[in-house]
Formats: structure tokens, C-alpha cells, sequence
């Protein structure tokens, strides 16, 4: 069973279709990267699959169950995590209290342990300390711990946004366009972390223009065309695929350039 | 120094030596009276500031909660002779209900219309407290019972100085806790990013709520002790001016800072009392703080300076 299962999903704005009449199976484990000009309806794809957006119509299954119209809380229980293209970072908080954010959910939030401070909580929080100082160390934030969260730079924060979703603990994660506006050894580690999550067993879905972080993590690739699938396959299928040259790549070929 | 105002019961260390010190510079029981009232004030403002500074949920009728308890404590004590302890709970319950009752629709708005929803609020409470002359005696107000606890009469100046410093103490330590537990993180994060964190798996609805109750019951528990202390009550107490006083301590003494809800209740409410302008010009006054503090330090008193003098960003 696939562990998602999406069937012509729709959702319009006015009269601006983002996505339409989608379907796509994501199986257990592996990477599977969701790529596509701008505005092809990627980020509106993933605003559904997490509850931010509902969508017009269409089911989106997840072990199973539709999911479709829950609200993101819902859905963070069950085990969707996701990070934004446009950073939501919490900037009123220090990097590491951003990590506990993301772990909200496996945290003690008993109100009457929390105003007493009582023994219990504590010894929770102490633990929750050290898993998210851990995740910050994975990604390569363990000196930023105490920092305030406005004080990173932008490629720090979109990894500050990956270990926060981590803390989760998610079966699906979902990450829009991680590696933009990083730099060549960041969008390296990116990859080695994508790597590491996928061999203990988690499931990405990866949205991204950076190609060939793309080729080289993808297990599956679908390819999005003014919110349709345009192509779908393993990386080389893909790559190869003439309806994704001329759509996609094949602009910037054209043009003399290299791939986006 | 750094360390100690930082850390977490640092701070409540220096509250508790400025409450025992400051008696000793006193000179007079006007300067008791003055720090009674700004304790009771600064009790509403920490309250206050977890909705408004930490959630980032404004309320323009806050006063309206501190009506509320005040007038519990007066009415059941004075007119039915309830003991004042159980008349203070009831007030919290009745406090704490009516914020409950209403926290769903009105925090469901944003900006604007929940501070217009709030002021609402506040004025239908303070025109029901004028309105019931039978109950609460009207516009002139209406006597209250001394404060008994445990048998024994808090009377005299010292003893309301004690017990309304260690509720302060008290409350100070109970929303520190709060703020540095997940509860806390999670209302940050519902003022920052409301869909970050509900991603995160916030019910960001039921934690509006939940500090929208917290700082009622916070404000009706202060509305009590003030009825008890002042001896006199009158709905003025309940009123916009009220609320929109609680508003600007907690502005100017710094948004999500605790201690900046003390310092900035400290300076409203010691101000009028020794500067007759001030006084004279209340609502003036209020205003030019309110609008100074947004164009020097929208950050408030506290932390702007804790920025200043020890670079500690929080
Ligand atoms: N909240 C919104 N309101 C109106 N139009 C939107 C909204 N979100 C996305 N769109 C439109 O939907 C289309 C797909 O956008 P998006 O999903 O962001 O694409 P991508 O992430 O692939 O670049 C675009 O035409 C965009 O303008
Ligand atoms: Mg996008």
C-alpha cells in the first residue's frame, strides 16, 4: 500500500487552477522529488497534503484514510511534517527553542506540571533538550543553539526549518525547495542529510529547482506542468523524457543555458 | 549581573529583595499605598502581557475581568457574607467562565477586530457593573468588607504590603514557568507564525483560549484584592480608561518580558501619584507614552535595556 496516495486533486483560486486533476502514488521509504517551472502548483501540492490549503476537490489518502480538509494540527499528529519555501521561522524564539517548537507534540503540556514547574515536566524538557540538540547537531546548527532565531543567516535558517519538522519525528516530510539560497557546500550537506533521514527510513517528498541535488537523491521523480503531471519516473526516465526537455528543461536549452 | 537577570529565577530573586528593601526607603503609608497599588496593577499586567506580549493577542477590555472580581469579592462579602477567600474563588470562576464562553469567537478575529470585539467586552461589563445600582450601588460606588483570611483581619498597611508582594512573587514565578515550558513556546509560536505552528501540531485555537482564561482569572484575582484593600468600589475601576492603563503598562515595559509588565505597571501607576500633571492629564498622558514608546522603543522599557546594557537579546 502506497504510504500516499493522491487522485485527482484539484484547487483553484478564482479562476487560476494550481493544481488539477492530480494523481500520484508516493510509496514507504525513499526520495521522491516533485519538480516543475514556477507556479506549476508545486508549494499549493504541499499546502493540501499538510492542511494548510483545502482543496477543491479530490482525495488525498494517507495510510489509507483521506486526509483531505483536516487542519494541519491533525495532521502534524499523524506524522506530516513539512518546511516552507518562504521561511516560517519563529523568530521570537532562540534556534533551539524552534527545534522544541517542532517536537510540540511529544512534549509534557500538562498547564498545572508547566506553572509549577514540577519534577516531571522537567525531566521531559531536559530530555526534549538534548533530542533537539542533537537534530541541530545533525544539521549542522549545534554551535547556534542558544542564539536567538533572527540572528542566522538565510541558509542556516532553511536548515533550522529541517531539523524543527524533524522534531516531529514525521513518516512523511515534506520539504519546499530546501536548498534554495544555499550555497554549493550547504546544498552538499543538504544531501548528505536527506541521505541519512531516507536510510532511517522516513519518507521525503522533495521539491526543488537545484537539478542536481534533484538526480542525485531522487528515487522517483514526478514532473508538474501548470498543475498536471507532466512526466513521472526515475531519475533517468525523467531526465530523458521529451515532453520534460521541451516543457521544462528545454527552455533554458533553448536558450543556450543550463538546466534551472 | 548578566546571568542573574537572565537566568530564569534571577529575576525573581532581585523582585523579592526590592519588596523587602523598599519598605525601608519609605518615608510615609502614602509610599505603602503607592506600591500596594502597584502591585495589584503589575499582578494584571503579567496576566496581561502572556495574552498580548507572549500570544500576541491584543485586549482592550482586560479591566472589565479586574470589574469582575472586584465586584465578586464586594458583593458576596459585603451583601451575602460569604467568606472573602470563597467570594475571590467565585469571582476567578466567574471570570474565567465569561472569558471561556467568549474566547472562541472573539480570538477567532485578528488585529483590528479583536481589539474592537475586546473593548466591546469591556464596556458591556463596566456599563453592566453602573447599570445595577441594586447590586454593585451604581456610578457611586458601593463599600467593601475588609479581607479575612484564615480567620485573621488583613488590615494596616504592612500586612496588605506582604500580601499583595508575595502574590506578586507568586504570580511573577507561576507565569515564568508558563512562558519556559511548552505551553510558553507554543504561544510564542502562535505570535509569530500561526501556520508554522500548526504544522508543528499547535492547536493554536485551544492556546489562544487557554491564556485568554489565564489572564481573566489573573485580572480578577488582582479586581479582588484592590476591592478588599481600597474598601470602596466604584465601576470606574471596570472601565476603558481601566483596560487602556493596563494596555500601555505592558507596552512600555516591554512586550513579552514579565519583568517589563512590573516595571511598566510600576511607572503608570507611581507617576500620577507623585506628578499632579500627570494626574490632571491622565488620558493625555497615556497616550503620549503610548505613542513615545512606540517611536523610541516598540521593544519597551526592559528589554530595550536589557539590549543595551548586557546584549542579551531576550
Ligand atoms: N493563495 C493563493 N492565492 C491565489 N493564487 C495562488 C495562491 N497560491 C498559489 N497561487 C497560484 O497558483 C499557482 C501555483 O502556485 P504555487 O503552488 O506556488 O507554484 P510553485 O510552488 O510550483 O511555484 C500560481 O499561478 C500561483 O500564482
Ligand atoms: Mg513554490
Amino acid at each position: 500500500m502506497s504510504l500516499l496516495l493522491v487522485e485527482r486533486l484539484t484547487r483553484s483560486f478564482g479562476g487560476v487552477r494550481a493544481v488539477q486533476d492530480l494523481s500520484f502514488a508516493i510509496p514507504e521509504g525513499g526520495i521522491h522529488s516533485i519538480i516543475g517551472p514556477n507556479g506549476a502548483g508545486k508549494t499549493t501540492l504541499f499546502n493540501m497534503i499538510s492542511g494548510v490549503l483545502r482543496p477543491t476537490r479530490g482525495t488525498i489518502r494517507f495510510r489509507g484514510e483521506n486526509i483531505a480538509g483536516l487542519p494541519p494540527e491533525r495532521l502534524a499528529a499523524r506524522g506530516i511534517s513539512r518546511t516552507f519555501q518562504n521561511l516560517q521561522i519563529f523568530f521570537n524564539m532562540s534556534v533551539l527553542e524552534n527545534v522544541l517548537l517542532g517536537g510540540h507534540l511529544g512534549l509534557d503540556r500538562n498547564v498545572w506540571r508547566a506553572l509549577f514547574r514540577l519534577p516531571r515536566l522537567r525531566a521531559a524538557e531536559r530530555r526534549a533538550r538534548a533530542e533537539a540538540e542533537a537534530l541541530l547537531e545533525r544539521v549542522g546548527l549545534a554551535e547556534w543553539s542558544d542564539a536567538p532565531a533572527d540572528s542566522l543567516p538565510y541558509g542556516a535558517l532553511k536548515r533550522l526549518e529541517i531539523a524543527r519538522a524533524l522534531a516531529a519525528r514525521p513518516e512523511l516530510l515534506l520539504l519546499d525547495e530546501p536548498a534554495a539560497g544555499c550555497n554549493e557546500k550547504e546544498t552538499r550537506e543538504i544531501e548528505t542529510l536527506l541521505k541519512s533521514l531516507v536510510a532511517d527510513g522516513m519518507t521525503i517528498v522533495l521539491v526543488e529547482h537545484d537539478m542536481r541535488l534533484v538526480m542525485n537523491v531522487s528515487d522517483h521523480i514526478i514532473v508538474l506542468d501548470h498543475g498536471r503531471m507532466l512526466a513521472e519516473g526515475r531519475a533517468e526516465e525523467v531526465r530523458e523524457n521529451p515532453a520534460v526537455i521541451e516543457a521544462y528543461l528545454g527552455q533554458a536549452a533553448v536558450a543556450g543555458g543550463h538546466a534551472p | 549581573m548578566r546571568r542573574l537577570l537572565g537566568s530564569h529565577h534571577g529575576g525573581l530573586v532581585l523582585l523579592v529583595l526590592a519588596i523587602l528593601l523598599m519598605p525601608l526607603g519609605f518615608p510615609n503609608s502614602f509610599y505603602f499605598d503607592v506600591a500596594i497599588n502597584v502591585g495589584i496593577a503589575a499582578i494584571v499586567c503579567i496576566g496581561l502581557n502572556l495574552l498580548i506580549g507572549y500570544a500576541g493577542q491584543i485586549s482592550l477590555g482586560h479591566a472589565g475581568f479586574f470589574g469582575i472580581g472586584a465586584y465578586a469579592s464586594a458583593i458576596l462579602t459585603s451583601t451575602h457574607g460569604w467568606p472573602p477567600l470563597l467570594a475571590l474563588l467565585a469571582g476567578i470562576l466567574l471570570s474565567g467562565g465569561i472569558a471561556f464562553a467568549v474566547a472562541r469567537p472573539i480570538l477567532a478575529l485578528k488585529g483590528h477586530y479583536l481589539a474592537m470585539a475586546t473593548l466591546g467586552l469591556g464596556i458591556i461589563i463596566s456599563i453592566v457593573l453602573s447599570q445595577e445600582v441594586a447590586l454593585t450601588g451604581g456610578p457611586d460606588g458601593m463599600p467593601v468588607d475588609p479581607l479575612t483570611l484564615f480567620g485573621f483581619e488583613i488590615s494596616g498597611t504592612w500586612s496588605w504590603y506582604w500580601l499583595v508582594g508575595g502574590t506578586l512573587v507568586l504570580v511573577t514565578w507561576l507565569a515564568l514557568n508558563l512562558v519556559d515550558s511548552p505551553i510558553g513556546r507554543a504561544l510564542r509560536a502562535v505570535h509569530s507564525s500561526e501556520i508554522a505552528a500548526r504544522v508543528c501540531g499547535v492547536d493554536t485555537t485551544a492556546y489562544k483560549v487557554l491564556v485568554f482564561v489565564v489572564s481573566a482569572v489573573i485580572a480578577s484575582l488582582a479586581g479582588s484584592l484592590f476591592a478588599h484593600f481600597s474598601g470602596w468600589l466604584t465601576p470606574d475601576e471596570a472601565d476603558f480608561l481601566r483596560s487602556i492603563q493596563f494596555v500601555t503598562m505592558v507596552v512600555l515595559g516591554g512586550m513579552a518580558s514579565t519583568f517589563g509588565a512590573i516595571v511598566g505597571a510600576a511607572l503608570l501607576t507611581a507617576l500620577p501619584q507623585f506628578l499632579t500633571v500627570f494626574q490632571n492629564y491622565e488620558h493625555v498622558m497615556l497616550g503620549l507614552v503610548m505613542v513615545l514608546t512606540m517611536i523610541f522603543m516598540p521593544r519597551g522599557l526592559v528589554p530595550t535595556l536589557a539590549l543595551r546594557f548586557f546584549g542579551d537579546r531576550s
